[in-house]
């Protein structure tokens, strides 16, 4: 079973990502304080990350470059998913290591496609 | 020594004579004692010696006059020589007696003769060289006096003409009184006196005006100017500078006059005199009237002249109305028809007007100098450039001859006064026009808001507006002559690099084009303006580039808003997606029926808060606009701080709970009867309360404190939370604005802009006082509005 992690600071953005992947078979993990991710992810070491990037204290686009900067978790694939809409802010967020720049509001049916379309070519599910 | 020799030869001579005769004595005795020894009768002897003796004494006589004559032929030839030799002196020959063989005594006196004659003969032949020498200065004399074209004339203490020279002579030859050529001598002159040469009726001159008696009293050399009158009558006037010629005792003996016939010279200093005058007089109107663009009096100052010269008693000036065909007195604004009177004809015809005595001509005489007894009056047109634009009008109340001088004179000043009237209303017209212009002009220039400089094709500034001088931080005194490069040098927008190499704008429109752009600068004081600046080049009236000017204005706050507004879009379209995340989503889940029972009511609640958040937004929004336009107003009613708070307090529960924060609240007991906005308060309330658990860290406190302090309601809101940076606080209330904490946490940067703007609506203000990881104090001070019963 493919494990997602999901990280962001609106509860009702977790929870509509979260029973969208479950109800498709996904496990989900979901963070609500991306200071506290990166411990989560050493541990569970999932297949997919879903990051928001205007979260407090520690944003999504330091955290995505952490993650890729971090020996052991660089290889973990990172959708950006944030209300941040602008192009520029499409490249940043590609340029800091995501693969996938996804911007809200959003279609949890589209973002499902995308995830299981993405884990199909990779591992599966 | 000569006259003993001269004895000593006569003893001589003597001696000899004497010894000549005893020896034919002493020969005669011898003989005859010879005949008595041979016995000779006595008588017989006697008669034969005395006859012996006569004989010898005969012969005896005869050989000393022999011997005399020949002594004194000896003696007396050279006495004879010197006799004659004195006589040839004493009738003027001087000659050299030549006597070959005399005796010493002799000799010497006729040497001593000869040295006489020789040195009388030198001396007598230098009185001749003198007297040729004298005789030629003489001649020489005569020659220079003769040679001079004044007249000379040398007379007596009797006032008798003793010398004239040659221009005298001819002065006065025509006359009886002197021959055509006379001289020192000529008996034609001896016993003319000076007068009656002079002046030709023969009257004495006065003895203080006759330089000759002048000279002889004085002694001293005069000088006069003298008029002589011939039978004629005719005047000539003479500069006469008489001296003295002294005699070897030291007085007077002549009088030497020199006579000058300044005759014309005098007519022409007269006439130059006369000219000079005039002139001066024009001159003095022409510097009068060249004041007269200036001041209106110079006019009345040029007419006094003109009058005064003239010797008239005053005088007016009477100019067209072209708009009412009147004649306008300049001066006094009186007025006269422009028909049928002296100044109107005169202006019609241009020529000059003269009555030097119309005996109560009423007809010349403007009406209101008619009790003035003008008895003579003259007019003269007044010619501007092109036609005639009045009359100067002059009068006495005497006769008055004017003589063709005054006419050139009046025709002159009339001529001058005209320009200069004409030129005084151009320079009026033309400065009203242009103080007009230029006011206006200058006024523009300094009071538009836009800056503006200009430079000439040096780049060089050459004026600067006070808009500019605030904007840039400079004095145009500072940079006026200065290189634009030197002490604006514009920058690219957002970067350090100077516009002046390749970029520059003015260079372009120094090429005849007009240029619009954005630049920076940066101000003496570290400011950073962003300027929008617009060139085109000066051109002057033919149309040639002589500079450029550059109009711009500071656009600094107007990039400052378009960054926040960019900024806030950016904000607000994040604000928006994320409740707009729930709405989509979650609608999408239960369309689909992916979610039912109590998920299904969980995520319609969460839809329906997520919509009310994006309502807020747009009530912020909304407010925002409505506060910009002026439409934000305030509906007091009596507000119950208690219950208020409360409401908060429920409205808040959940974000509070979430953070753990404790919100405490004290209201003082004298707010109650405060009146206000219950909508706005709460609001206001609610956003600095939010802002307090935005900014605070989990188990953060909150204390709302409302009081009362005189005529304020003060409003304390205090949490212990982040705190906000410095540089942020003076910030904190513009629109849109998001502190260095903005990052952290969702906002519009609206809700403090808000605040400010209900506080300044309740008649207060907002501040903060904060340190960064303490916590933050925001104080709102409103004028307490109490119900009218309180």
């Amino acid at each position: 079973m493919s494990k997602v992690i999901v990280i962001d600071d609106e509860p009702f953005v977790l929870m509509m990502i979260e029973d969208k992947l479950r109800r498709a078979g996904i496990q989900v993990i979901t963070l609500r304080e991306s200071i506290n991710a990166l411990p989560v992810i050493k541990k569970e070491r999932p297949d997919l990350i879903i990051l928001d990037w205007m979260m407090p204290e520690l944003s999504g686009l330091d955290l995505c470059k952490m993650i890729k900067s971090d020996i052991e978790l660089k290889d973990i694939p990172i959708f950006m998913l944030t209300a941040k809409g602008q192009d520029t802010d499409k490249q940043l967020g590609l340029k800091s290591g995501a693969i996938q720049y996804i911007t809200k509001p959003f279609s949890p049916k589209a973002l499902l496609e995308m995830v299981k379309k993405f884990l199909d070519r990779g591992e599966g599910i | 020594m000569f006259r003993d020799r001269l004895i000593y030869r006569l003893f001589l001579m003597l001696l000899l004579v004497s010894a000549i005769t005893m020896l034919s004595i002493l020969a005669v005795t011898r003989d005859e004692m010879e005949k008595i020894k041979e016995g000779m009768d006595v008588l017989l002897i006697e008669k034969q010696v005395l006859n012996d003796f006569i004989s010898i004494s005969f012969y005896m006589f005869f050989l000393s006059f022999l011997l005399s004559l020949f002594l004194s032929q000896k003696i007396l030839h050279p006495v004879k020589e010197l006799y004659k030799g004195a006589l040839s002196i004493k009738e003027g020959n001087l000659i050299k007696i030549q006597v070959p063989k005399t005796y010493d005594e002799l000799k010497e006196v006729i040497d001593v003769f000869n040295e006489m004659s020789a040195s009388l003969k030198e001396k007598t032949e230098e009185l001749e060289r003198k007297n040729r020498d004298i005789k030629d200065a003489k001649d020489f004399l005569e020659t220079v006096m003769d040679s001079i074209e004044d007249e000379i004339v040398i007379i007596n203490r009797d006032m008798k003409v003793v010398k004239v020279n040659r221009a005298a002579m001819r002065k006065y030859h025509d006359s009886d009184l002197l021959p055509a050529e006379a001289s020192f001598d000529d008996k034609d002159i001896k016993d003319r006196t000076c007068y009656r040469i002079f002046h030709k009726k023969g009257q004495r001159c006065d003895i203080e005006d006759c330089p000759a008696m002048t000279v002889f009293q004085t002694g001293r050399t005069y000088r006069t100017i003298h008029t002589h009158t011939d039978d004629k009558g005719n005047k000539s006037s003479y500069e006469i500078v008489a001296s003295p010629v002294f005699d070897h005792q030291g007085d007077v003996v002549y009088t030497i006059e020199v006579l000058r016939d300044i005759t014309d010279r005098m007519r022409y200093e007269e006439e130059l005199n006369r000219k000079n005058k005039e002139l001066t007089v024009l001159n003095s109107i022409a510097g009068i009237l060249s004041r007269a663009l200036t001041e209106k009096n110079a006019i009345q100052e040029a007419i006094f002249q003109v009058v005064d010269m003239l010797g008239m008693d005053d005088g007016g000036i009477f100019l067209i109305d072209d708009r009412t065909n009147e004649l306008v007195c300049y001066l006094t604004d009186k007025k006269l028809p422009y028909g049928n009177n002296l100044p109107s004809n005169v202006i019609r015809s241009g020529i000059i007007h003269i009555s030097s005595d119309m005996s109560g001509n009423s007809d010349l005489i403007p009406y209101w100098f008619s009790e003035l007894g003008i008895r003579s009056c003259c007019c003269v047109p007044l010619k501007g450039r092109d036609r005639m634009i009045g009359a100067l009008y002059l009068f006495s109340t005497e006769p008055h001859d004017f003589s063709e001088e005054d006419r050139v004179i009046l025709r002159s000043a009339g001529d001058m006064i005209g320009i200069a009237i004409e030129g005084i209303k151009l320079y009026d017209e033309l400065k009203n026009l242009r103080i007009t212009e230029k006011g206006l002009a200058d006024m523009v220039f300094n009071s538009i808001s836009e800056g503006l400089y200009t430079i000439d094709n040096n780049y060089t500034i050459t004026s600067m507006n006070r808009a500019a001088e605030e904007m840039l931080g400079l004095s145009s005194k500072e940079v006026i002559g200065k290189k634009c490069m030197e002490v604006i040098g514009h920058r690219e927008p957002g970067y350090d690099k100077i516009l002046c190499d390749s970029n520059c704008p003015l260079s372009l429109s120094l090429k005849g084009e007009g240029i619009t752009r954005d630049a920076d600068y940066i101000r003496s004081d570290g400011r950073r303006l962003s300027l929008r600046l617009s060139c085109s080049p000066l051109k002057d009236s033919r149309g040639k580039v002589i500079g450029a000017v550059e109009v711009f204005s500071d656009v600094t706050k107007e990039r400052e808003i378009d960054r926040m507004k960019t900024e806030f879009v950016k904000t607000v379209s994040h604000e928006f997606r994320t409740p707009l995340s729930a709405i989509v989503g979650m609608t999408e889940m239960l369309l689909e029926d992916e979610v039912q029972g109590e998920r299904a009511k969980e995520y319609l609640n969460t839809i329906m808060k997520e919509g009310e958040r994006l309502a807020a937004m747009v009530t912020d929004l909304l407010d925002i606009s409505r506060m910009e336009s002026g439409e934000w107003i305030l509906n007091r009613a009596e507000i119950d701080f208690n219950l208020l708070m409360h409401d908060i307090k429920k409205t808040l529960l959940s974000m509070l709970n979430r953070k753990k924060i404790q919100l405490e609240t004290s209201i003082g007991n004298n707010v109650k009867c405060f009146m206000g906005d219950r909508e706005k308060l709460k609001q206001l309330l609610i956003n600095l309360i939010t802002n307090s658990i935005n900014y605070s860290d989990e188990g953060s406190l909150i204390d709302v404190n409302i009081n009362r302090n005189g005529d304020r309601l003060l409003i304390r809101v205090s949490d212990t939370g982040w705190g906000i940076p410095i540089e942020d606080i003076p910030h904190l209330t513009r629109k849109f604005y998001r502190g260095k904490h903005g990052i952290k946490t969702k906002g519009t940067g609206l809700g403090l802009a808000l605040c400010k703007e209900i506080a300044r609506l309740h008649g207060g203000d907002i501040s903060f006082t904060s340190r960064l990881g303490m916590g933050t104090t925001v104080t709102v001070e409103l004028s307490f509005e109490g119900k009218a019963d309180e």
